[in-house]
């Protein structure tokens, strides 16, 4: 509880927000996961934007093949719903900066926000619920942008250690290992595995 | 909903928007590739109707006008972002979709009806419902823009949402707002941070970040949004530069690198990314102020995420785009800074309105054209700010490649009001009727680029002849007296002169010569100061009716008189007639010499009466009685009288000298005749006698003094003591003396008379006698060596003439005896020896009580003796015959005769006693034997520890000690911890308890060994014996370890679940890892939030018989610690 408030004390003095969310307070690690209605670790398959019948809005729907349950219940294959997105040639499109976009074919280790009643759900802190799977020579890891030392400082757990005794004292971690990560992420889902 | 109205004309985007930043938001799909942007730069914003949060509704209107104005007020874009209507309502989670929601016709979305709404979300509901449930917790806001890329490419208009529910600062909500509006208009992210030396604070209000706490826009967004809406005004700020950025083979485009021109002086920095307008050919483009930069390249930043909706540039939307490609990323790691120059780095300069061209290859060569290089010469030659020197001047310049050149000169800036020169392709030009008055001129240099002059300003002052010098007297002088002539040169074109005089540079406190400036050459100063001082003078020259001036410095006259060479200030003269000699003062015409008896007087003679001009004088007739005489040197100079004042002793005979008895010499008698010489001049003689210089406490001869040349002064002491004698001489009633010193007269010390020196004393007894010499007091010393008092007793002095001395020796040694008589404080001494009497039969001492073979009373006794006249005695107790071991006294040995002995068994035994005297020297023993008196002793031993046992472990810092009772007289305990050690301290205290246990507490719990010495009174003695424990051992935070089951035995678990239990360590919190390797947890981990318990089962684990590894984590001191162990599986 004391990290929070210090956290929202510091927001006060210096508004560090973070990547392509300029209009998104930072979040600790555990909110993140806390905030989470589910999270999942997946691969974004499809992107289509079209104008929904229900809301009468530019959206776009994105589709993930579910590898792995983090949190929440999800089904083998997931579809997520967000305001905005390019349009066929000659259509109005709509773009609001700040929401989240997937590449198909990558990976992403995904938390997301509940369902509106409108069926809409961005990652929780817009960008900072998406962690893209990244692969450097054999290693795996994951990353939003931000560092995980600070992202993390709420948290105790012996995986949290492991994965922050591999950095470099002082500099920012940007990225763990995806397994650690995951890991992290069941253990504040109260999800063993 | 009314659909059409959200149509609006779209309007061709004009084809030369420049780029800046990460380049334009979006790209239209024409060939042309055009940037997206608004086609009517005015967009009207309409703000909503109700609050914002905490925030009324004029305060979130400010908010949102502030971000807004920091880029309309930008000078050189066109974008204006007006505010129109407000909204009609309050727009709520109940409303919105009128009012945010794309209205579509037949499926197909459509905008234009030209409203840009901007909703205050009060609650965060319309946040939740757009972003999904408790989005409003953390999400500030959003924009977004409705946009057309074909047919027409345009931005159609825009909406925006600000969250209420959130609490941030007024100017956080600022910046998120105007980062949000920069989109809004169709602007991308910039990347320019700390690599390019910024301070957070001032990152670019586009960067991806929002890190700019300042409420202005950095040089970067001005320029991008100049870029993408110019204004007319854009080329008299900006010039442009713009290239390829391609591999070293000078082909191949580098795409999606972030490219920025740093201003080498100003430190500004702009940037772009290659290729930014996706034309596949690396081309770039950027809008620079006035400056000479450098330019770099750089990888757009993976590590922070710069893709996405958080990318940079038309490449960095994922990671597998040319942004995060080979060459610009090999992996994850980004390529180098890059500089066009390397480690030289090209400099290239850019003025407003010119247009360089630059080609960037990725091995850091490169070229630099275009017309941004055309630089107007400059002046080399006279420097400029600098003072001509004549009427005709040459003017010399750089040669900046330009195809003509021209002079102008005149007396304003850029007049050519005084000369014009030809145009030249020369570097040089001489012109000619400069005015020569010292005025400003301006100096205009101008070159000519293809057919354009440009021109650098300069000033110069114009040739002025020098003022007027002073010619007399010469400078830094001294002046002649209070009047000085002053003359100087005549100037051409000078039309007056005058001259300061004054005590500090540049003043005239003195005066100014003449008052009304003249045209003459001269004048002269008067009133000037003659002490000498520095004067400080200005000669002021006037050109057309501006002065100019010279200074100079004299020296003030200063009138200095003769000085007395001879004789030296103060002496005494010789004689009645002195000469006196003096040096020669510059300008004195005339001396003369006065003396008397006053300062300035005088009444004893002038000399010569009419001064002379020589520079000495003999004076006569002066007194000879040592007076002081008053002389005064006079000299003339410039007609008037200075002087010096001297002061003398007048000539004086010397006073009579003693001539018997010899100075120094002792004198022979207590009256004595003094005799001295008779002295000229001398009318009375007296002598004076003391015990110190000048005392006269002994005596005046005569008291009234003596013409006689002698003396007989009488009642002189008679010891020998130094005296001080003054002889007086009077002179004219005045005294004048001589002293001396001398001995005073000293009679012998008394002799022995009897008995006589060198023989044998009788006895041990002898009366000593000696003549009377006077004597106050005499003294006799009896020793066994010379001067020594030791051997005898006596009373030591008299005023008689003899005395007796007692206890002399009697055993044949030689004497030494001493007699000395006291003349005043001092005796004066006479030795003598003798030989002591031999033996005479003394007997040595015998005891008186207690009676001899008696029992004694108890452990202490007193022993008295019989005086025989023995030198000294002393008395032995001992537990065998002759032996002392028991005591003895007194010690040392004194002639008293009882002593007290203590410490003497009362046990019964015999106790031998000896009692010894000194007779002549040699120790003469009595014996005698005694019973000790018999006392029944009580027996007791050493006490023994009856619990805790010996060698036992504690049980803990409390602990009962128990022992028997031995019969002493008490007991203690004393705790250690070194063997014999009492640093733990004494129970119950230092002087022990009769009982026969104790209870101690706050022992130490460190497991350590506990020495304890339990110690009895026995006899009045402390005797103890030692024991040694062990402490108990603390209990101490650390990793616990598994119990069950039985760790690293090659126990099989029980099955697929296991109950694991561990040690109570006390740790704070314990978890168990399963896995299948060292230190893994693929199996699982127990429990899933760490547990602050003892055990843990686990379940899910394998049947197979495998090998397992187990870890035990413990947190201790907020670290987790790990113990690891292996299990087999169930089989």
């Amino acid at each position: 509880m004391l990290a929070r408030i210090l956290a929202s004390c510091l927001l006060a003095l210096t508004f560090a927000g973070p990547a392509g969310a300029t209009s998104v307070l930072p979040l600790q690690l555990d909110q993140i996961v806390d905030g989470a209605a589910v999270a999942f670790h997946g691969t974004c398959i499809d992107n289509r934007t079209e104008l929904d019948t229900a809301t009468n809005m530019v959206v776009t729907y994105t589709t993930f093949t579910v590898q792995e349950v983090l949190k929440g219940t999800v089904p083998p294959t997931y579809v997520i719903k967000q305001i905005g997105g390019r349009m066929p040639a000659g259509q109005m499109s709509y773009r609001v900066d700040g929401i989240p976009t997937f590449s198909v074919g990558a990976d992403y280790v995904v938390l997301l926000a509940g369902v509106s009643s409108a069926g809409f759900s961005s990652p929780v802190g817009l960008a900072q619920g998406k962690f893209s799977v990244m692969t450097d020579g054999e290693s795996t890891k994951v990353s939003n942008g931000r560092d995980f030392r600070e992202m993390a400082a709420g948290i105790s757990s012996p995986v949290l250690a492991k994965a922050m005794a591999k950095a470099l004292d002082g500099k920012p971690v940007r990225s763990v290992d995806l397994a650690d990560f995951k890991q992290l992420v069941r253990e504040r889902a109260g999800r063993p595995r | 909903m009314n659909v059409l109205a959200r149509l609006a004309a779209a309007v061709v985007v004009l084809a030369s928007l420049g780029a800046q930043a990460g380049g334009p938001l979006s790209i239209c799909d024409d060939a042309a590739k055009t940037p997206l942007v608004y086609a009517n730069p005015v967009v009207n914003l309409h703000y909503d109707l109700g609050n914002l949060g905490l925030r009324t509704k004029l305060q979130a209107d400010a908010i949102v006008t502030n971000a807004v104005a920091l880029w309309t007020n930008v000078p050189t874009a066109t974008i204006a972002i007006g505010r129109g209507p407000d909204l009609p309502v309050d727009v709520t989670s109940a409303n919105y979709t009128t009012y945010l929601y794309t209205p579509s016709l037949n499926n197909v979305s459509v905008f234009g009806d030209g409203r840009n709404p901007v909703v205050y979300d009060t609650d965060g509901s319309i946040i939740d419902l757009m972003l999904g449930t408790g989005a409003k917790s953390h999400v500030l806001g959003f924009a977004g823009s409705a946009y057309s890329l074909a047919p027409t490419c345009r931005y159609a208009e825009g909406s925006a949402v600000i969250n209420g529910f959130l609490s941030i600062s007024d100017n956080t909500l600022t910046v998120v707002l105007a980062h949000e509006i920069g989109h809004f208009i169709g602007l991308d992210h910039t990347q320019l941070d700390n690599t390019q030396g910024l301070s957070q604070s001032n990152y670019a209000l586009m960067y991806p970040i929002a890190s700019r706490t300042l409420l202005s826009l950095h040089e970067d967004d001005a320029a991008a949004v100049s870029a993408l809406y110019p204004d007319v005004t854009l080329n008299s700020v900006y010039g442009q530069i713009s290239g390829t950025f391609v591999l070293a083979n000078g082909v191949t485009p580098v795409l999606g690198a972030n490219l920025w021109a740093k201003e080498t002086t100003t430190n500004k920095v702009y940037s772009v990314v290659s290729d930014y307008l996706t034309q596949g050919t690396g081309y770039f483009k950027l809008l620079l102020p006035a400056g000479t930069y450098n330019l770099r390249a750089e990888a757009i930043d993976l590590a922070q995420q710069f893709t996405g909706d958080s990318s940079v540039g038309p490449y960095s939307e994922d990671a597998s785009q040319p942004s995060f490609q080979p060459p610009l990323y090999s992996g994850l790691t980004p390529m180098p800074t890059l500089t066009l120059g390397n480690g030289t780095p090209t400099a290239f300069t850019i003025s407003a309105g010119c247009a360089a061209t630059l080609t960037f290859r990725f091995d850091g060569t490169g070229t630099v054209g275009g017309n941004c290089a055309n630089t107007p010469a400059s002046m080399v030659s006279p420097t400029p700010g600098t003072s001509l020197s004549s009427a005709t001047q040459l003017f010399t310049w750089n040669n900046a490649s330009a195809s003509l050149y021209q002079i102008t000169v005149g007396n304003s800036l850029g007049a050519t009001d005084i000369a014009v020169s030809p145009t030249t392709g020369s570097t040089s030009v001489t012109v000619a009727n400069l005015p020569t008055d010292g005025r400003t001129l301006y100096v205009r240099l101008y070159s000519q680029f293809n057919g354009i002059w440009y021109s650098r300003n300069y000033t110069y002052i114009a040739q002025l002849p020098p003022p007027a010098a002073i010619t007399s007297p010469a400078p830094g002088t001294l002046l002649a007296g209070s009047s000085q002539l002053f003359t100087w040169n005549s100037v051409a074109g000078a039309s007056l002169y005058q001259v300061a005089v004054g005590n500090t540079f540049g003043a005239s406190d003195i005066g100014a010569f003449p008052a009304t400036p003249t045209a003459s050459t001269s004048t002269t100063a008067t009133g000037l100061p003659i002490d000498g001082r520095t004067l400080y003078v200005r000669l002021y020259t006037n050109f057309a009716g501006v002065w100019y001036l010279r200074d100079y410095t004299y020296t003030a006259f200063l009138p200095t008189p003769a000085s007395m060479t001879s004789p030296g200030a103060g002496t005494q003269l010789a004689s009645a007639t002195q000469l006196f000699t003096w040096n020669s003062a510059v300008g004195a015409s005339l001396y003369q010499i006065t003396v008397g008896n006053s300062l300035g007087a005088t009444d004893i003679g002038i000399f010569p009466p009419g001064g002379t001009a020589s520079t000495s004088i003999s004076a006569t007739g002066l007194p000879t009685d040592g007076r002081t005489l008053h002389v005064r040197l006079y000299s003339q100079l410039s007609g008037i009288w200075y002087s010096r004042d001297y002061t003398y002793t007048a000539f004086l005979p010397p006073p009579a000298s003693m001539t018997s008895p010899g100075a120094g010499t002792q004198l022979a008698s207590v009256t004595q005749l003094f005799t001295w010489n008779s002295v000229a001049g001398a009318s009375l003689y007296q002598v004076t006698v003391g015990s110190s210089l000048g005392a006269t406490d002994i005596g005046i001869f005569p008291p009234g003094g003596t013409a006689a040349t002698s003396i007989s002064a009488t009642g002189l002491p008679n010891d020998g003591r130094t005296l001080y004698v003054r002889l007086y001489s009077q002179f004219h009633g005045v005294w004048y003396f001589r002293d001396y010193t001398y001995t005073a007269y000293l009679p012998p010390p008394a002799a022995m008379i009897a008995p006589v020196p060198s023989t044998t004393l009788p006895g041990a007894s002898q009366t000593f006698t000696w003549n009377d010499v006077g004597a106050s007091q005499y003294r006799l010393w009896v020793g066994n060596s010379l001067g020594a008092n030791d051997a005898a007793e006596s009373p030591v002095t008299t005023a008689g003439t003899s005395m007796l001395v007692t206890r002399l020796p009697a055993d044949g040694r030689t004497l030494y005896v001493r007699l000395s008589s006291k003349f005043g404080a001092t005796f004066y001494s006479r030795d003598y020896t003798y030989t002591a009497s031999a033996a005479t039969g003394t007997l040595p001492s015998t005891l008186v009580s207690p009676a001899a073979g008696s029992i004694l009373a108890g452990s202490t006794q007193l022993f008295t003796w019989a005086d025989t006249g023995a030198l000294q005695y002393q008395l032995w107790v001992g537990s065998t015959f002759g032996s002392y071991d028991i005591g003895y006294g007194p010690n040392p040995p004194t002639t008293a005769t009882s002593t007290t002995i203590s410490g003497i068994p009362t046990d019964g035994r015999m106790l031998f006693v000896r009692v010894y005297s000194n007779i002549g020297g040699t120790w003469v023993p009595h014996d005698y034997t005694y019973v000790a008196s018999s006392v029944t002793p009580v027996v007791a031993t050493p006490a023994v520890m009856s619990s805790p046992l010996d060698g036992s472990t504690l049980s803990n810092s409390t602990q009962t000690f128990a022992w028997n009772n031995s019969g002493a007289a008490a007991y203690k305990l004393s705790f250690g911890t070194t063997a014999g050690a009492a640093n733990l301290g004494e129970y119950p205290s230092a002087a022990g308890t009769a009982g026969t246990s104790i209870i101690v507490d706050r022992l130490p719990i460190n497991g350590n060994p506990l020495f304890v010495r339990l110690s009895s009174m026995v006899s009045g003695v402390w005797v103890f014996t030692d024991y040694a424990y062990v402490t108990p051992a603390p209990v101490v935070s650390g990793p616990a370890s598994l119990v069950s089951p039985v760790p690293n035995a090659g126990v099989h678990l029980a099955g697929a679940s296991q109950l694991f239990t561990w040690s109570n360590s006390g740790a704070t919190a314990y978890q168990v890892w399963v896995g299948n390797s060292y230190g893994s947890y693929d199996i699982g981990y127990f429990p899933a939030m760490p547990t602050s318990g003892t055990s843990a089962t686990a379940s899910g684990l394998p049947l197979d018989g495998r090998v397992l590894f187990v870890r035990l984590y413990s947190l201790v001191g907020g670290v987790w610690v790990p113990r690891d162990y292996t299990y087999f599986a169930a089989p």
